[in-house]
């Protein structure tokens, strides 16, 4: 049973015990990381469904509970593979020709809906199920308790990259997979069956998603509705470390971030280890600016992550540009028109719970347009912005929650953050500069990787910023959060904070900065030929949308009243970038009617959902419309307009002028439409926004 | 031109925002066309508001609580109502979604509420509980475990029906200390809610001023793939029990991998773990112990109880979790409290709620002060699972818990 306490700290059978935790936990990361990549080198897409098919496999476990093992295990990999090729034939494919802002946000999108799916059918409470008994026991050797469990999964880990190696290097079709994965169009052009080739791709994943899930449920027992989402984080940020695509990159990066948690749970003094993750993913912070091709570079890296997305991007925002300053400067007032209205006849005359949701959708507007503000302007992507907010809200609401309260209720706060109090207005720029800061701090290092390093490196940032804020008790008061802030924004109050977030976010963007980094955003060689600084166009970018979305923060903590670490998350993430990309990421406009619609349709779904459960309590009322239909809604959308609502131009008083003429919509698009005209039938199904419901 | 659509774009938009801003008029006047006089002081009938998670996460822990009150609320009914007035329920989702419960709880007031039952947690329910305060109506959650949903953390309207996790912790101490007659702990704290670190806290207080010692401690995360490390740190320690600060799904997996790696130690844990939906990874689960409300195995020491389970059996085919007690009696203490004050204004329902003095309701004798708005000194039941079977074990009765407020 137990062990007398060891007389030494590190004994030798320690150190084996530890390295075999680290290399099973890395070999579990390391399975979940080679589906990612895989379909990440085929086509390019950073697959955030993926968790969701860890997911499928293992609800399709619990479901098969009680069926013998082998049975159990080809149905389920079966149902994973099934769920897989229908992701890739009804969602990926018909997005083929999208930017990759526009696949990866139809990844959240997809994920979303599956989550909910899942949540409807079998309900939230967590599900355990037994995988298999004998596999799950332990056995002594020499003091070191080694689980077959763990033996397993090092040894599938193994055996399945080495397979997936030696079938992309013999086998004919894996010759296909892997020209298709040097260079797409080339590949098509001699003959590789481009979808056989994806499907085959998405397929595999299934495959190794399945594997995958089998084992993790072995090793944990339980099936939730998220539980795919969030051993995800790991794999993903494995396979950014590993190298972007490189199959042995991902499971080198995998037994790294396995390895490295192990020791820094082993070694980090215990007052330290919850931040475990902030060091993790510190490390791996370090690890991409320090080496940003990665552990193990994928073949033909460079061109591959440069050239095919710039081949894709046209669509956005290169129109023509408004003729006159007069059409030019019309999108500003149109735009806090629309706004201005959209809030008057939602929340003027209305209860206050109305006012309630407007505010919210307000908030949102602020984050949303200080996204675009880099994201938009710079054309590099941007996970981390939902970090912003939250350094912003703390800070806004530690400067205004009353000194009494903050002694009454955070006991260990530092005496400087007790009496620090001020007004609102003065907490929301104080939320912001500090924001800017940060993204100063961050900013100098990762504004010098590529587009796709930068943006992978924002994601570490909203990773690290998440950890601290859950445990950094003195001052965020952990998981709890900070409550009793002074609700002092009303509708207006957040009004005004959305419209002047869009009015610095307009004059920005014809700013000589802002106008050089688009050029950065449409060909960056061509840019820096032409002598312009890429890195501090994008630094100014960032550190003023930082700003803003800083601001956000503040205003939500002042309109909430209290807030929490899980309030700044993925979900917000994925949302708020969801509406800058369904609006036309490279416009402003898309930013705010990308805000406004999707606002609008979640919140019009929640209320056709609450008229079926006024009265008597429905414990049956039909679960997660709203969710499962904003997630419909945004795939419909994405599919409609690829390069969203706006098509990523500004809306300027041409666009009105030009209401009464009858022409096609997207001419852009048709010019860009693949040869197998899916993309150009998708051109055709322009939601009607004429005739809503 | 090639603009025309974003024009049509934002017709479209305006259309919509008409459509949505037209169903917010008929809540309107749904909440002005139900109120009748007939009694001096209330209007009938009287309205119970939930803002609750209906969907998401959350709601497994919401639902059987919010089933538990319309329970109740129909056997008010039946029994003639309530101060002469039949009650009526408003409830509305909240989603899990803290952004929602202040929103949500606003639409429930609108319509009318005299008291608003919200998510069982104060980082959930909180916000709704605020909306409630500043309109004057009491607000419950059934079994917020933090001190803070009450006077500290939101006001003097707000109550909770649950076991505060510092009180919980110092029975689970004592248990260990006189039932299990064990006395080095290793205390393992998932650090992903405050309720389990408050939890973890109050067990090492009271273990050390109990005169035992904490054998190690170490700290996981609840979505946690491996607690290798973990184990390896517990069977390092010369601990003779484990406590468990967790809740599924995490929790379980910690059992799981514990039990999976011959580490047989008791373990002592709290309210999270009650349930029977969790041991399927660990069918054979001895030495588990966990404090809740009631056994609603049908063993419980307190018939009251066992007939509620046989009844919401009756209704749902389910058997309910214990904390569905803790729904059941936000409705009787509401109950008590109105018709004590023969009204169901707020502040004259505090006014009586804060005389509370052991009343027993269906979780158990509770009482309540003007400072204290949770049952800190409310018999704990320990539940036993051995041989994968859930039973009653013991009941202790917490001593003065000192409950903090901070972090």
């Amino acid at each position: 049973m137990t062990v007398t306490a060891p007389l030494l700290a590190i004994s030798g059978s320690d150190v084996v015990q530890t390295a075999v935790d680290a290399l099973s936990l890395g070999g579990l990361y390391a399975l979940l990381a080679l589906g990612i990549a895989l379909v990440f080198g085929i086509m390019r897409l950073i697959n955030f469904a993926y968790g969701e098919l860890i997911m499928t496999a293992g609800f399709a476990l619990v479901v098969l509970d009680g069926v013998p093992l082998a049975l159990r295990v080809i149905a389920v990999v079966a149902a994973t593979v099934v769920c897989a090729l229908l992701s890739e034939r009804l969602v990926f494919r018909p997005l083929r020709a999208a930017t990759p802002a526009t696949l990866l946000v139809a990844s959240f999108a997809l994920s979303y809906l599956l989550q909910n799916l899942a949540a409807a059918i079998f309900g939230t409470l967590p599900r355990t199920t037994l995988v298999s008994d004998a596999l799950t026991r332990s056995f002594s050797v020499a003091g070191v308790s080694i689980s077959r469990l763990d033996l397993l999964t090092i040894a599938t880990t193994i055996v399945l990259l080495a397979g997936l190696a030696a079938a992309l290097a013999r086998t004919s079709i894996g010759v296909q997979m892997r020209a298709a994965a040097e260079d797409f169009r080339t590949a098509r052009l001699v003959g590789v069956r481009a979808d056989m080739v994806i499907a085959l791709a998405f397929g595999l994943s299934g495959v190794l998603a399945a594997v995958a899930a089998i084992l993790l449920v072995a090793k944990t027992g339980s099936v939730t509705p998220t539980m795919g989402a969030t051993v995800l984080v790991y794999a993903f940020v494995a396979m950014v470390i590993g190298g972007m695509g490189s199959l042995t990159g991902a499971v080198a990066g995998a037994f790294a971030i396995g390895v490295t948690s192990v020791l820094l749970e082993t070694l980090l003094p215990s007052s330290l280890v919850p931040y475990r993750d902030a060091f993790l993913f510190a490390l791996a912070l370090v690890v991409l600016v320090a080496r940003p091709q990665g552990l193990v570079p994928a073949r033909a890296a460079a061109t591959r992550v440069d050239a095919e997305p710039a081949a894709a991007v046209p669509i956005a925002g290169s129109g023509p540009l408004p003729s006159s300053a007069l059409q030019r400067w019309s999108t500003l007032p149109l735009l806090v028109a629309i706004v201005a209205i959209a809030v008057a006849v939602f929340a003027g005359s209305g209860p206050d719970s109305q006012k309630l949701v407007v505010v919210t959708a307000l908030v949102n507007l602020l984050v949303v347009v200080g996204t675009y503000t880099f994201v938009g302007t710079s054309g590099v992507f941007s996970f981390g912005h939902i970090a912003f907010m939250a350094v912003g809200a703390y800070a806004s609401a530690i400067a205004t929650i009353p000194s009494v309260r903050k002694n009454l209720l955070f006991s260990s706060m530092p005496d400087a953050l007790v009496g620090l109090h001020l007004a609102p207005l003065p907490a929301i720029l104080l939320g912001g500069a500090l924001a800017a800061v940060l993204a100063l701090i961050v900013g100098a290092p990762l504004m010098r990787l590529s587009g796709l390093n930068a943006a992978l490196g924002t994601f570490a940032l909203l990773l690290i910023v998440n950890s601290v804020a859950g445990n950094w008790k003195q001052v965020t008061n952990g998981a709890t959060g900070l409550g009793g802030v002074p609700r002092a924004v009303d509708v207006e109050g957040a009004l005004a904070a959305a419209l002047a977030g869009v009015c610095v976010a307009f004059l920005f963007g014809i700013t000589r900065t802002a106008r050089r980094l688009r050029a950065t955003r449409e060909d960056e060689t061509a840019a820096r030929a032409a002598g312009i600084s890429v890195v501090r166009g994008r630094m100014v970018a960032f550190v003023l949308s930082a700003f803003l979305v800083g601001a956000a923060g503040g205003v939500y903590a002042q309109t909430a009243g209290s807030i929490q670490p899980t309030a700044f998350y993925l979900p917000l993430t994925f949302l708020t970038i969801a509406m800058l990309v369904v609006g036309g990421m490279t416009s402003l406009s898309g930013a705010v009617l990308g805000t406004l619609t999707l606002s609008l349709i979640a919140e019009v779904l929640r209320r056709a959902e609450d008229g079926t459960s006024l009265g008597p309590v429905h414990l049956d009322a039909p679960a997660g419309l709203r969710e499962i239909g904003l997630a419909l809604v945004m795939l419909a959308i994405l599919m409609a307009r690829p390069s969203g609502l706006t098509g990523g131009r500004e809306l300027t008083l041409h666009s009105f002028a030009g209401l009464r003429r009858h022409t096609r919509p997207s001419p852009v698009s048709d010019a860009t439409a693949p040869a197998d005209a899916r993309g150009g039938h998708a051109d055709n199904v322009v939601p009607n926004k004429g005739e809503p419901g | 031109m090639r603009c025309t659509w974003i024009a049509r774009a934002a017709v479209g938009l305006t259309a919509l925002a008409l459509v949505a801003a037209g169903c917010g008029g008929d809540d309107d006047s749904d909440s002005s066309a139900s109120t009748t006089a007939a009694n001096a002081k209330v209007d009938c009938p009287i309205t119970i508001g939930m803002a609750v998670a209906k969907t998401g996460f959350a709601a497994p822990y919401d639902m059987p609580s919010v089933t538990a009150a319309q329970m109740r609320i129909d056997e008010i009914n039946e029994g003639g109502g309530l101060l002469g007035c039949e009650l009526k329920v408003v409830a509305k989702d909240i989603k899990s979604d803290q952004a929602l419960s202040a929103p949500t709880a606003t639409e429930v007031l609108e319509q009318g509420a005299n008291m608003l039952m919200t998510t069982a947690d104060y980082d959930f329910g909180s916000p709704a509980a605020q909306v409630a305060c500043d309109k004057g109506v009491v607000a419950f959650a059934a079994s917020a475990s933090s001190p803070n949903y009450g006077v500290q953390g939101i006001g003097p309207c707000a109550y909770t029906m649950g076991i505060v996790a510092q009180v919980e912790g110092a029975a689970l101490a004592d248990f260990a200390a006189n039932e299990l007659k064990l006395d080095k702990a290793f205390v393992l704290t998932d650090t992903s809610l405050a309720a389990t670190q408050q939890l973890a806290e109050g067990t090492k207080t009271q273990i050390k001023a109990n005169g035992g010692t904490i054998a190690g401690e170490a700290s996981f995360k609840n979505n946690d793939v491996s607690l290798d490390t973990v184990i390896a740190k517990i069977k390092g320690s010369s601990a003779d029990f484990i406590v468990l600060a967790s809740y599924p799904p995490g929790g379980a997996t910690a059992v799981k991998q514990i039990r999976d790696a011959g580490v047989d130690l008791p373990i002592v844990a709290g309210d999270g773990f009650d349930g029977e939906y969790w041991t399927k990874s660990t069918p054979k689960l001895s030495d588990f112990y966990y404090g809740t409300f009631a056994s609603t195995f049908g063993d419980d020491p307190d018939e009251k109880v066992n007939e509620f389970v046989a009844k919401y059996k009756e209704k749902t085919g389910e058997q309910p979790m214990a904390f569905a007690l803790a729904g059941y009696s936000v409705i009787q203490a509401f109950e008590i409290a109105a018709k004590r004050a023969n009204s169901v204004a707020g502040d004259a329902v505090e006014a009586q709620l804060d005389t509370f003095k052991d009343v027993p309701l269906l979780v158990g004798p509770t009482t309540f002060t003007a400072e204290r708005h949770f049952a800190g000194n409310r018999p704990i039941r320990i539940m036993q699972i051995q041989d994968g079977t859930f039973s009653y074990k013991a009941t202790i009765e917490p001593g003065d818990v000192e409950v903090s407020f901070g972090s």
